[in-house]
């Protein structure tokens, strides 16, 4: 057996972590925009794994569905006595939501300017990390088609997570179960009053989102529906995150935590939508003309 | 030929590691624990025990740094995982007789020394945040299983490859020396 480490075997592994140390926390910084390589690379093995994706999906889908096929009887009997009650509730809705455009109308609020005012786009996941470590999503819509860093990525039951990275033609999403100290969302409690917090991290053991620096005198129950609160500048008002299932007050006692359960699903996403809140580049543009 | 043969199949593998088999990964059907498919790993460290050590540790930067660029954002921490654990193993190897069962354990073996280090470097740098016995018996233990299995099926036809490769390597070295004379 010759010798395991002869001394330029030795000096090669030092240069070897100190390059590793090196490249880590270069990557670590926060950094706007991947470089060229990185967008290359991602976009054209982006575009090879779509081709081996869709077809497992196709075939994953087969088999979920001929395992739903049971429940149909009962799931239908009981869709169509929910169909009574939401033909009551569109009534509602309808006369409500006119209600409210008369009044806006009356204060003379701008409706395209709101909190809650956003467009969605539709994509396609086509790959995930492979060790949880990361949990990153590729879709296939890129800056070619409208999506920017950081806009918020949905199901149709909830918020899961944020683009991190655009390449020209896909782009990568984190999701809000990644750990990662800039992961921080605005949200908030919508039941008879509005209470606001961040969702701050995320419990991997217990699979469940931290919704902390809630003020310990304002009351929140279990049950309560956690939404995105709008005021963090990138999210807009009214993504659905997930329902709180634990409260526990914090060490020094000023402010509690709530321990949210994503609405949707984490790990079976298909189609997801990104969110894009267009008013927020309405006013600047507007302000600027003032100016001049 | 054939060399393009195994740098397809690893390709592959690394793409089918993120796509195909997240669609089958057992957290979409609630299950607890997880399945981390390490296929490209295996056949790293196989490479490094076959062919020789610095041929693993060559593989193991070229696919270490491509799982690094598309599955994560650190760059670096895979590329010096596999060509380290590639490195480590082809050594070893030396010691023992190759057949089946020593390959298995060195293979899993490997697999391991990338497995703790990763969970070691990442629980460093805060990308994780789960605590050891819940990595041990909810990742590990499962995900040593899927990868023993993989090495048990591909173990023929890899090895069988790998000989090729490294005979037809011999041949031309023969080949070069004789004219060199």
């Amino acid at each position: 057996m010759p010798q395991f480490f002869s001394n330029k075997r030795l000096i090669v592994l030092l240069v070897s972590i100190i390059i590793l140390v090196a490249l880590i926390g270069t990557s670590m910084k926060e950094r706007d925009a991947l470089t060229m390589p990185e967008q290359f690379f991602k976009d054209s093995i982006g575009w090879l794994q779509s081709i081996f994706y869709k077809p497992a999906n196709s075939v994953a889908g087969l088999f979920e569905s001929i395992g739903e096929m049971k429940d149909m009887y009962e799931e239908n009997e009981l869709l169509k006595s929910r169909l009574n009650e939401f033909v009551a509730v569109s009534e509602e809705l309808k006369t409500v939501k006119k209600e409210n455009e008369d009044l806006k109308s009356e204060l003379n609020i701008d409706s395209s300017t709101g909190l809650s005012n956003y467009q969605t786009f539709h994509a396609n996941m086509i790959a995930r990390s492979p060790d949880r470590w990361n949990d990153l999503l590729t879709i296939d819509k890129g800056e070619q088609d409208g999506v920017e860093a950081d806009m918020a990525v949905a199901t149709p039951d909830g918020l899961i997570g944020k683009v991190k990275n655009v390449q020209p033609f896909s782009s990568t999403v984190q999701l809000v179960s990644d750990v990662d100290r800039t992961n921080r969302i605005a949200a908030m409690t919508q039941e008879d009053k509005n209470v606001f917090g961040t969702i701050e991290g995320y419990d991997t053991e217990k699979e469940v989102l931290l919704f902390s620096k809630i003020p310990v005198d304002t009351k929140v129950e279990k049950g309560q529906t956690v939404i995105t609160a709008g005021n963090g500048g990138i999210f807009p008002r009214g993504i659905v995150i997930g329902e709180i299932v634990d409260i526990e007050t914090d060490n020094v006692g000023t402010t509690q935590t709530a321990y949210v359960k994503p609405a949707s699903d984490l790990y079976d996403i298909n189609n997801v939508m990104i969110i894009d809140r267009g008013a927020q580049n309405v006013n600047p543009d507007e302000g600027e003309g003032e100016e001049e | 030929m054939r060399r393009f043969f195994l740098v397809g199949t690893l390709f592959v593998l690394f793409l089918m590691e993120g796509t195909v088999f997240q669609v089958f990964a057992p957290e979409q059907y609630g299950f607890d624990f997880q399945l981390i498919p390490r296929f490209v790993t295996v056949i790293v460290v196989m490479i490094g025990m076959v062919l020789s050590p610095a041929y693993g540790v060559l593989y193991g930067v070229v696919f270490g740094l491509l799982h690094d660029l598309i599955y994560t954002d650190l760059v670096g921490v895979y590329m010096f995982g596999m060509s380290v654990a590639a490195y480590i193993i082809g050594y070893l190897s030396k010691v023992f007789h190759l057949n089946w069962f020593t390959t298995l354990i060195l293979g899993l073996l490997g697999v391991t020394l990338m497995e703790f280090y990763v969970y070691e470097l990442f629980s460093l740098i805060n990308v994780t945040d789960v605590s050891f016995s819940s990595f041990f018996y909810s990742r590990y233990l499962p995900s040593i299983l899927l990868n023993g299995i993989f090495l048990l099926i591909v173990y023929y036809p890899v090895k069988r490859l790998l000989e090729d490769l490294s005979e037809s390597r011999r041949q031309e070295n023969q080949a070069k020396r004789r004219s060199f004379l």
